[in-house]
């Protein structure tokens, strides 16, 4: 009870950053969340996969934990959700209440933050049991339509205990490795074609409290632009450690550690900073490829939980 | 660590020639290119090294045309898409130069983002360059407001920049907290404190003048005012009557000789204010051309050059004297101009020697002297002035009787 406490008050926190204002963008996007919502509350299946990107939607079980190092992959594709949702709801029935903490969105992409309560009911027994899901969300705007293309459920926070990750997918974590010894020659190419056409880069400042992440790129387009400046007046040389890839058919998650050192063209100042990142990756054409990238987590003790001041 | 401000300072002349070297040898890069290319600048070394204050230098040199990409770089939020920057220390760098630059070129437009800035949710160099720079944007009742409540912050550099701030902003409610620094506190503290008069121009005058009128770290503090002294005559020759009218003015606290040259210039300015101000120091610097130009004015027969010569006598006796023999013989003058233009600034200056008079001039034959010596008379209170006051009550020119009535309320009921 505690623990629900501390997720609602974090996940309510001021949305300094993010801007409370309403817009076109994030009313469209509340309504595809009304969809999902909706279509849970009447048992509609249909209704709520409309709300989710017919090329491509992933759920992911974060197990209770915002620490990417328990992150996994809970169903990796659009039709394995759409079959555990027929399943779902054919057992079940949800009186759900949906709060939408958050709404960051930048060009084409958006993240948001839900927090779910209210009953789920056991369709053959009538038994009610209590809901609570923290959700963060990503989307994509497609011809004018918010579309859900993932959703990471059972989200936790800096309470939720010890995080171990695990080094199952070794193609996952050598894909990453291969990304960081881009940065270190500086190969905008080679560091772009480690990421999907949509990839999305988004700061987390070190904080836990989504409120205060920022997407900052929006797609590869817009990375490349940047990595063209960007390597003429930055030298970085990276050193990662491959914390966590786990992987599921053509779907990944991973955290890595990475040591980053940073020269500049234009003066003496150095750089040198270590940085968490939670990678969630797609497989195509047999190669991994970043989709989204959250950057600078907060640095979590996979040993006792604590939160580690930066 | 704080910024290195005078080090900015002395590096605009160099950074003048950077500048234009460096736009020759890109050709034709457009200022938005230059402004860019600075900000790496200033993102890849360190705060106050020197060429982070080379950047800082240039982007004050191409001035407002770079102030839309700076006051981006105030804003968080904005660091995103080909604006990212990776690093939160290279973030302290920009913002901090940022906010520098702005404050030097004056951008008030970037008073709102600034005053944002010196909360101490942000980096010590960003809010000593915030504090600094948000001082030099002109009155803001919201930023007033943001650097009032820096004067409890618990870090005594932030509490003096921020009263610093309030100096340069017209609010000197806390610059007891600026002398105490110097007065009271560790040589560190007090040559910043002195440092940052220093780098304050015509606001920090008076209170580098008390100071040392106080007879303490003399050496240091002429040193300071010799830099301000120079500064303010440099500024006599700006294009803006808004810097010559207060350089001018403040030379006279200065009270240094080496500027009766330059202000005799600005006695034929083409700015009233600016001539008045600039004859008011010279009065106080002890240079006769500067009282005469206000007592012609004040026999003048515009009205306008009148009242400005009234405010600037007034302003000269309270803050020098040196003026009241000159007024007193004026009370006697065949010119009744001069007569009520005396009487006013006896009775606004509160000169007390002036009692008799006044007096005398009671029952001069222009009304409007008379209703001026009684206004003179109720600011100066003096009990021996009743009987005369109580006479203009039956004045037969009704403005003279409603101010004899005036003067009477102010001497009390004794």
């Amino acid at each position: 009870m505690i623990l629900l406490s501390f997720l609602v008050i974090l996940l309510l926190s001021p949305l300094d950053r993010a801007g409370a204002a309403e817009t076109a963008e994030t009313i469209l996007i509340r309504q595809s969340l009304e969809k999902d919502r909706s279509g849970r509350r009447r048992g509609d299946a249909e209704l709520v996969l409309s709300a989710y990107d017919e090329d491509r939607f992933v759920v992911w079980d974060a197990g209770g934990s915002i620490d990417g190092r328990a992150w996994s992959v809970l169903h990796g594709s659009r039709d394995e959700v759409a079959d555990a949702l027929e399943t779902d709801l054919a057992v079940r029935h949800y009186d759900l209440k949906r709060e939408v903490v958050l709404i960051n969105v930048w060009k084409d992409k958006a993240f948001v933050t839900t927090v779910d309560s209210g009953m789920v009911i056991d369709s053959a027994t009538g038994n009610r049991s209590p809901y609570a899901q923290n959700q963060l969300w990503t989307f994509r705007k497609r011809d004018e339509e918010w579309l859900a293309t993932g959703v990471i459920v059972a989200l936790g926070d800096s309470t939720s205990g010890p995080v171990v990750g695990k080094v199952e997918a070794d193609d996952v974590a050598e894909a990453l490795q291969d990304h960081a010894a881009e940065w270190s020659d500086g190969s905008a190419s080679g560091i772009s074609s480690g990421l999907t056409e949509e990839a999305v880069l988004v700061d987390l400042y070190f904080s836990a409290n989504p409120a205060k992440w920022l997407i900052v790129f929006a797609d590869r387009e817009e990375i490349d632009d940047w990595l063209e400046e960007r390597l003429a007046v930055v030298d970085y040389s990276i050193e990662c450690s491959v914390e966590h890839a786990m992987a599921q058919g053509d779907e990944a998650v991973a955290v890595t550690q990475e040591q980053i050192s940073a020269t500049y063209a234009g003066g003496e100042a150095r750089i040198a900073e270590t940085q968490l990142r939670i990678w969630l990756l797609t497989r195509s054409g047999g190669t991994w490829q970043v989709d989204w990238v959250f950057r600078k987590a907060k640095p979590f003790s996979p040993i006792d939980g604590s939160t580690a001041l930066h | 660590m704080p910024v290195d401000v005078p080090a900015i300072a002395r590096s605009f002349a160099p950074t003048i020639c950077c500048l234009v070297l460096g736009t020759l040898a890109v050709g034709c890069s457009t200022t938005e290119e230059q402004v860019r290319s600075q900000i790496e600048i200033l993102a890849a070394n360190d705060v106050g090294s020197e060429r982070w204050n080379d950047a800082a230098g240039a982007l004050t040199t191409i001035g407002r045309p770079a102030a839309r990409q700076l006051v981006a770089l105030l804003n968080p939020a904005l660091y995103r898409g080909a604006d990212y920057r990776d690093f939160r220390d290279e973030i302290e760098k920009t913002t901090a130069g940022a906010a520098t630059v702005l404050g030097n070129i004056g951008h008030k437009a970037a008073s709102a983002s600034m005053k944002d800035r010196i909360t101490k949710v942000y980096r010590w160099t960003e809010r000593f360059a915030a504090l600094r720079a948000v001082g030099n944007l002109g009155f803001n009742e919201a930023a007033v407001t943001a650097i009032e409540k820096q004067l409890v912050d618990s870090t005594r550099v932030v509490r003096l920049l921020a009263s610093v701030a309030l100096v340069k902003l017209g609010e000197n409610t806390a610059r007891d907290t600026i002398v105490n620094a110097v007065v009271h506190g560790d040589e560190e503290l007090a040559e910043m404190a002195i440092g940052e008069l220093e780098q304050a121009n015509y606001h920090g005058v008076p209170t580098l003048v008390a100071l040392q009128n106080r007879g303490i770290r003399e050496e240091r503090l002429g040193r300071a005012l010799h830099h301000v002294r120079d500064q303010l005559i440099d500024q006599l020759q700006d294009d803006d009557p808004e810097m010559r009218r207060p350089s001018a003015a403040a030379l006279g606290a200065v009270g240094d000789a080496i500027a009766v040259g330059p202000l005799l210039d600005l006695l034929e300015d083409p700015s009233n204010l600016v001539r008045f101000h600039a004859a008011s120091s010279l009065v106080r610097l002890g240079d006769d051309r500067g009282s005469e130009f206000l007592f012609q004015a004040l026999a003048d027969s515009d009205p306008i050059l009148r009242l400005n010569a009234i405010k600037s006598l007034v302003r000269v006796q309270l803050l020098s004297g040196g003026v009241e023999d000159r007024l007193l013989g004026c009370l006697r003058d065949d010119n009744a101009a001069l007569r009520s233009g005396a009487a006013q600034i006896l009775g606004q200056a509160r000169v007390h020697g002036a009692l008799q008079a006044l007096l005398s001039i009671t029952g001069d034959t222009e009304a409007e002297v008379r209703w001026n010596a009684a206004i003179a008379l109720g600011h100066l209170g003096a009990a021996t002035s009743r009987e005369a006051l109580q006479q203009l009550t039956n004045d037969g020119d009704e403005t003279v009787s409603y101010y004899a009535h005036w003067a009477l309320q102010q001497l009390g009921a004794g």
